[in-house]
């Protein structure tokens, strides 16, 4: 049908019975469309049509109100053709609109319902049903995935085949009718016609298995039943003829009596519960029981005290195969498990021959025997660990483990005697002094409690090497460098102690260079990374050593040019003459800066006589506070009492002799505080009075020049002075604790040289107790933090970086490099060995706290081969990272010199093997070893 | 790298304190009965020289007006909140603390018996007493380099007018009493902000711990555990090693009382559950009070601590500056006191005290002071007189008696010799001692009219 013609020739029949025309836009009456109300199925069409007494009479279509609708609600063209969507919207009854194109007050409108396909139901199968569960099929048109069956107008469970065929399961509850349709849900449903089925009730059936069964006297046999046409599948079990007949469980396990009765046919019985009156039975058919007969495997069998013994016992002619174990005599013959495993007792009983008994649980007579033998276990001896590697003056601790023995005691010995070792009563093995023909080794552990039982360990030994050139060759060089490494020992051991100490004798100071932002904090990197790296060791470490003496600090003289004087000082009169160090420190601006002679005027003038620098050059940079004898201890009076150095009318007086110092200026005008030169005199400061200075008079007039050169000859001609500075330096290079002999050796040197230095460290270095290689008790130093770390970094021939980071480090070691907290340095010389009489200065500043932070930084080195604050050199470590004593033997070469005990090589080699990887195994050797005291100790 | 040395590290559960104890003796103190006696100190240094000047104000109506005219600008109150109000209880003369110090004014208390916190008024470093004539004409000697910080510092922690000094007096009086800490290698000073020559004495340990910083050895945390077990047992055994060598062992057994301490601090024992103010100082003194805390378990008696607070050199814009600090210092110690009380239950046995470089010019200059001489400090403690301001309050008129020039750097008119060798004996250093350990004071005694130490305590 041609919708399109209709639709044209309604409007233009309309205009022509309204008499109007084109261009001319009149109203005459309401508009009209049809079908209205109609319905639509999805993607179906429909077509409007529109009156319009309207002219023009042009009209626009409208789905819901949206000209021409769309994908959704469906789209409506401009001749009224609906085209219905593929699916139905939410709301699907639509409004369609046809409006006046000229007047929009001029409209008609209708609804429309977009539904979805009419289900058709043509039939079911099966056509009639029964109470109970149900599937059936459907057939039918217009079936879609979503189509839910309804019975009675309830919704079944519903599977989609196809759209003619469905499938649906449901309960049908009574009987009568029940009536089918299908249903398509969403927007736009649309439940098709119904399809009545009837409703039964069904038949109760109960079918046995099995039907028949033959079963002996006493046995037993399960019978089941199966109930049909009910949901009520329960059953009463029966025999037919009562219990003479055999008896049978809920379950339908049937047991045949004891004896046979009358018939040897009789009847179980199921009787549905649902139907008392439909039953079905079972025919049994008894027959005699075959004999039961035991088998008991091994019949014998020996037994150690404690172990087990699986028996078997084998049934056979019933079908209870089941056996009861027992161990005659009881407990104390042992023990056996419903599955016949034997356990021995722990004790031996009297007798040892044990019966095992088994016997049948089908018949009670029938049964077997087994006879065992119990035998004690025997003593066993395991030695631990089973196998170890030792130098030469190695030791080893050996474990033996006793089993089956109340007395756990051993014997050790080591096979061969002596000449391969010796091994105490605890089992601590130390090795032979030399190496034995046989270089490997058993050492045996015996039973006490069985002489006969025995465990052995083999000891593979090693030649011990001679360390003794390369130790003496490591301590000359920690009492003259920064700490030995690979370069400086092989150097030492070429040219031997003397030619050594002339060379650096002669060589150039490192010069001390002028950082461009004037920076204190920059001298201080430098320091670390010269220590670190200078070739003039010994110049470096006496430096360090004197700056502890004589004391500038950038805590106070906070800026490069205030320290670099002192610095200069220090390094141009390191190998000189204490008199010209003395005058020159004096008249040094850094020191007039820090301890106050800068400006020091007589009395009467300014701040008058500054004492603070006259105080400490006697207390601190000469003769100390007490009068010393030569050897270096304390001198008494008649009381037994120390004897003052002096007092403060000395200080007050040498105070006076040291004004009118003041600082230079540079040519180019004043500067505050220059420090470009020494400190020049000025004579209007100076008090020209007489000063009697520790019992010396220095006349009146003099000059401050010769005031000062007379200041000197007093201090030198002390006769503190040798032995205090002697002590001083020999506690700072070689040991805390010297015999007075050393000192008195070295101060007289320092006396007969007038000062010499180069003679003072000379003899410093070459004496009999500095060279003695043999450790002694009470010998050594404490490494403070600064040699502790640039030790460990030289060792592995490392140094500092310049710049670095890590002088806060420092800080927090108490030990900031150029910046002693006072003019008493970082520690006082007189510290003592915590609860101990005798000195360790550097253990002042050797708290757990400045330990564990050494320690760290030790592992930083160790662990951080990227730093840019310092290098170290690891490579030489890495073949022996799978061999953990020759790494433990590198360490005491590179870190004790071969004096590593041998009781820690073993530590250390325990300590490092679960290491995951070479390099763990490393990091824990050398960690380890860097923080026992026998590193911290410069021995 | 450089953090890295210093950060916290896990826990090393092999490190045992019991086990550690026992090889350490600190075994018999650690079985005994808690020791009633116990005294401890804490020193909180104002690093830079506090303006005691805006610390403590006075509000009589001749004062205030002194201090308004020499201040000028200065003058409190400003915009940081009104001023604390206290008045001494004996006289009933008004003062105004800085609005920073609030968290204290509950401890100034009500009257006698009731305070927990006074002031001690105008101290500084002294040879003798001076006047301003005698000032002005070097008629008597004064310390070496005042005004100066590095000098300052070391003068006011070792309590010896001169910069030459090798030992502070915390350390010199630790020193003093150590016999009551005989049997416990613990450190009898100890620094929460690195090493002070205030802890340094001539014969106890001193030791630094940072707050955060735990002693635990680095490295000694690696997979696979038997590593770390190898590691941990390793250093035990090569520590335990008898060499045979007195320094040898003795540097070991710093190391193992390293170990034992970290497993001491980390102990179950060392949790302080007050509450503490965040920043440097709170850190610092819960640090303190975690190590009080510890007293029963160390053994030790007799204690000293030193903290710093750095900031208060306040050449420009002090205003706030230094109301930020004193608010850290009020907020810290309150919360100290109470941690003292509540907590540890041993208020009257801890005593806390400021210490500064110097005091500050009355005379601004812009915004801020420059260096001056005697500042007012901070006392408190259960045994403290509190409620009180100790001391002379000094005359706040420029050039007038207790300027030492033109700008108000006061002459002090206690010695710190005097303040410090009232809280050394407090803590115990015997009377025959106190020579030894406050040099200058006891050889001019009489000049300081025989009065070596005060009566703000107890």
């Amino acid at each position: 049908m041609n919708y399109q013609l209709i639709k044209r020739a309604a409007v233009l029949l309309a205009a022509l019975l309204l008499g109007i025309s084109a261009g001319r836009a009149q109203v005459a009456g309401a508009m009209d469309m049809w079908p209205r109300q109609s319905t639509a199925v999805t993607n179906s069409t429909v077509q409007f049509g529109a009156y319009v007494p309207i002219s023009p009479n042009t009209v626009r279509w409208y789905v819901n109100g949206i000209l021409g609708g769309n994908a959704a609600i469906g789209t409506i063209t401009t001749n009224g053709l609906y085209q219905a969507p593929p699916v139905a919207p939410a709301s699907n009854v639509l409004t369609i609109k046809v409006q006046s194109t000229a007047y929009s007050n001029s409209f008609a409108t209708t609804s429309l319902t977009v539904t979805r396909a009419y289900p058709w139901l043509w039939s079911i199968s099966p056509a009639s049903l029964q109470v109970g569960n149900y599937q059936i099929s459907l057939n039918g048109a217009n079936f879609s995935p979503d189509a839910k069956v309804q019975a009675n107008g309830l919704d079944l469970v519903t599977t989609y085949i196809s759209p003619t065929s469905l499938k649906a399961t449901g309960t049908a509850a009574i009987t009568g009718t029940l009536q089918f349709d299908v249903r398509v849900p969403g927007p736009g449903a649309t439940t098709g016609n119904v399809v009545s089925a009837s409703v039964t009730i069904p038949t109760i059936t109960v079918a046995v298995a099995p039907g028949t069964a033959t079963v002996p006297l006493g046995s037993a046999k399960t019978f089941t039943a199966t109930v049909a046409g009910t949901a009520n599948t329960a059953v009463t079990w029966s025999v037919v003829g009562g219990a003479a007949n055999g008896a049978i469980s809920t379950g339908g396990a049937y047991t045949a009596p004891a004896v046979m009765p009358a018939s040897a046919t009789v009847k179980v019985r199921a009787t549905s519960v649902a139907n008392a009156s439909v039953f079905t039975d079972a025919t049994v058919t008894l027959t005699q029981p075959p004999a039961v007969t035991l088998v008991l495997s091994p019949l014998t069998a020996t037994v150690t005290l404690g172990a087990t013994k699986a028996f078997v016992a084998t049934v056979s002619g019933n079908a209870n195969t089941a056996v009861t174990w027992s161990v005659a005599g009881g407990a104390a013959n042992g023990s056996v498990t419903a599955a016949g495993l034997y356990s021995a007792p722990a004790v031996l009983p009297n007798p040892a021959t044990v019966t095992l008994l088994a016997t049948s649980q089908a018949n009670a007579l029938v049964s077997a025997a087994a006879t065992i033998t119990l035998v004690p276990p025997p003593v066993l001896v395991a030695v631990s660990p089973a196998t170890a590697t030792l130098q030469i003056g190695g030791t080893k601790q050996f474990s033996a483990k006793v089993s089956n023995a109340a007395n756990t005691a051993v014997t050790w010995s080591v096979l061969g005697g002596a000449a391969n070792g010796t091994i105490s009563p605890a089992g601590v093995y130390i090795t032979p002094a030399t190496l034995p023909a046989a270089s490997n080794v058993t050492i045996r552990a015996t039973s006490v409690a069985d002489a006969t039982a025995m465990g052995n360990a083999a000891i593979t030994l090693l030649p011990a090497p001679d360390y003794s050139a390369l130790l003496t060759a490591a301590r000359i060089a920690e009492q003259t460098s920064f700490g030995p490494n690979d370069a400086s020992l092989a150097h030492i051991q070429q040219v031997g102690l003397s030619n050594y100490l002339a060379e650096q004798f002669s060589l150039p100071a490192s010069p001390i260079p002028v950082p461009a932002n004037n920076s204190a904090g920059a001298l201080q990197q430098w320091q670390l990374h010269t220590f670190t790296t200078a070739p003039d060791q010994l110049r470096q470490r006496f430096i360090y050593a004197l700056s502890q003496i004589i004391v500038v600090s950038a805590d106070k003289n906070i800026y490069a040019d205030a320290m670099l004087p002192w610095m200069n000082v220090m390094s141009q009169n390191a190998f000189g003459n204490y008199r010209n160090l003395l005058r020159d420190i004096t008249k040094c601006p850094s020191m007039g800066k820090y301890l106050d002679l800068a400006n020091s005027m007589k009395p009467g003038l300014g701040g008058g006589a500054n004492e603070n620098y006259a105080r400490e050059v006697m207390q601190l940079f000469s003769l100390g506070l007490w009068h010393l004898n030569m050897d270096g201890s304390v001198a008494t009076d008649a009381s037994n009492a120390p004897i003052p150095t002096y007092t403060q009318v000395d200080v007050a007086a040498l105070a006076r002799a040291l004004t009118g110092w003041a600082y230079a200026q540079p040519a180019s005008g004043p500067v505050y505080e220059w420090m470009g030169a020494p400190m020049v005199s000025v004579p209007g400061n100076h008090d020209f009075t007489a000063k009697v200075v520790l019992g010396q008079t220095i006349p009146a007039g003099q000059s401050v020049e010769a005031d000062l050169e007379s200041i000197l000859n007093i201090l030198m001609a002390h006769p503190n002075m040798a032995p205090f500075i002697a002590t001083r330096l020999i506690r700072s290079l070689v040991m805390s604790n010297p015999s007075p002999g050393y000192i008195q050796r070295v101060a007289q040197v320092f006396k007969n040289t007038d000062g010499d230095l180069k003679a003072t460290l000379t003899a410093i270095l070459t004496d009999v107790e500095a060279r003695n290689d043999t450790p002694t008790v009470n010998g050594g130093r404490l490494k403070d933090s600064i040699l502790h770390t640039c030790g460990l970094l030289r060792a592995l021939n490392g140094s500092f970086q310049n710049p670095n980071g890590l002088t806060y480090l420092y800080g927090y070691m108490a030990q900031t490099p150029l910046a002693a907290p006072s003019v008493f340095s970082w520690f006082s010389p007189l510290y003592h060995v915590p609860y101990s009489s005798l000195f360790g200065p550097e253990f002042q500043i050797y708290t757990p706290t400045e330990a564990t932070l050494r320690g760290n930084l030790f592992f930083g080195f160790l662990s951080d081969p990227t730093s840019t604050d310092f290098t170290v050199d690891l490579s030489p470590y890495q073949p022996f990272g799978n061999d953990m004593p020759g790494l433990v033997e590198l360490v005491n070469q590179k870190l004790l010199y071969g004096r590593m005990p041998a009781g820690m090589k073993q530590v250390l080699i325990d300590a490092a093997t679960p290491g995951y990887d070479a390099t763990t195994r490393i990091q824990t050797v050398l960690y380890l070893t860097a923080l026992s005291g026998q590193y911290a100790i410069q021995q | 790298m450089n953090q890295h040395y210093l950060s916290r590290r896990s826990l090393l559960k092999q490190l045992g304190a019991t086990a550690l104890l026992t090889r350490f003796g600190w075994m018999n103190a650690f079985s005994q009965a808690a020791p009633p006696d116990y005294k401890a100190l804490v020193c909180i240094f104002l690093a830079g020289g506090n303006d005691g000047h805006n610390t403590v104000i006075p509000l009589s109506q001749a004062g205030f007006n002194a201090y308004k005219q020499a201040r000028g600008s200065l003058a409190l109150p400003d915009s940081n909140g009104p001023l604390v109000p206290v008045q001494d209880y004996t006289n009933a003369m008004p003062f105004g603390l800085n609005p920073g110090l609030k968290a204290l004014a509950p401890l100034w208390g009500t009257g006698q018996g009731t305070g927990r916190l006074a002031v001690m008024a105008n101290v500084g470093m002294l040879v003798k007493p001076i006047t301003r004539p005698a000032y002005l004409a070097n008629a008597v000697p004064v310390p070496t380099n005042l005004f100066s910080h590095s000098d300052q510092v070391q003068q006011m922690q070792a309590a010896i007018p001169s910069s030459s000094a090798g030992t502070g007096w915390g350390g010199r009086a630790a020193d003093m009493v150590g016999a009551m800490n005989a049997g416990t290698s613990f450190p009898s000073t100890i620094s929460c902000n690195g090493p002070s020559v205030f802890c340094i004495g001539k014969t106890v340990q001193s030791a630094t711990l940072l707050p955060g910083f735990n002693l635990d050895p680095d490295g000694m945390s690696l997979w696979p555990a038997a590593a770390t077990a190898g590691r941990v047992n390793g250093l035990q055994q090569v520590l335990q090693f008898d060499s045979g060598l007195t320094l040898v062992q003795a540097a070991n057994k710093t190391r193992q009382d390293a170990l034992a301490l970290n497993a001491l601090m980390k102990g179950a024992s060392a949790t302080v559950t007050s509450p503490f103010p965040g920043g440097s100082l709170g850190d610092q003194l819960k640090q303190v009070a975690t190590l009080i805390k510890l007293r029963n378990t160390t053994g030790v008696k007799r204690q000293i601590f030193f903290c710093l607070l750095g900031g208060f050199d306040t050449h420009g814009s002090q205003s706030w500056q230094q109301w930020d600090l004193l608010r850290q210092v009020s907020e810290g110690m309150a919360a100290f006191y109470q941690c003292t009380e509540q907590e540890l239950q041993i208020p009257n046995q801890v005593t806390t005290f400021t210490l500064s470089d110097f005091g500050r010019t009355l005379q601004p200059s812009g915004s801020g002071t420059d260096h001056g001489w005697g500042s007012h400090h901070l006392v408190m403690g259960g045994a403290v007189q509190g409620g009180r301001i100790h001391g002379a309050f000094p005359d706040l008129t420029l050039g007038g008696p207790d300027d030492s020039g033109t700008r108000g750097a006061l002459i002090p008119s206690t010695s710190v010799e005097q303040y410090a060798a009232t809280f050394a004996k407090w803590l115990g250093v015997a009377d025959t001692d106190m020579p030894t350990i406050f040099q200058n004071l006891y050889a001019n005694l009489p000049a300081f009219g025989g009065q070596a130490t005060l009566n703000f305590m107890g």
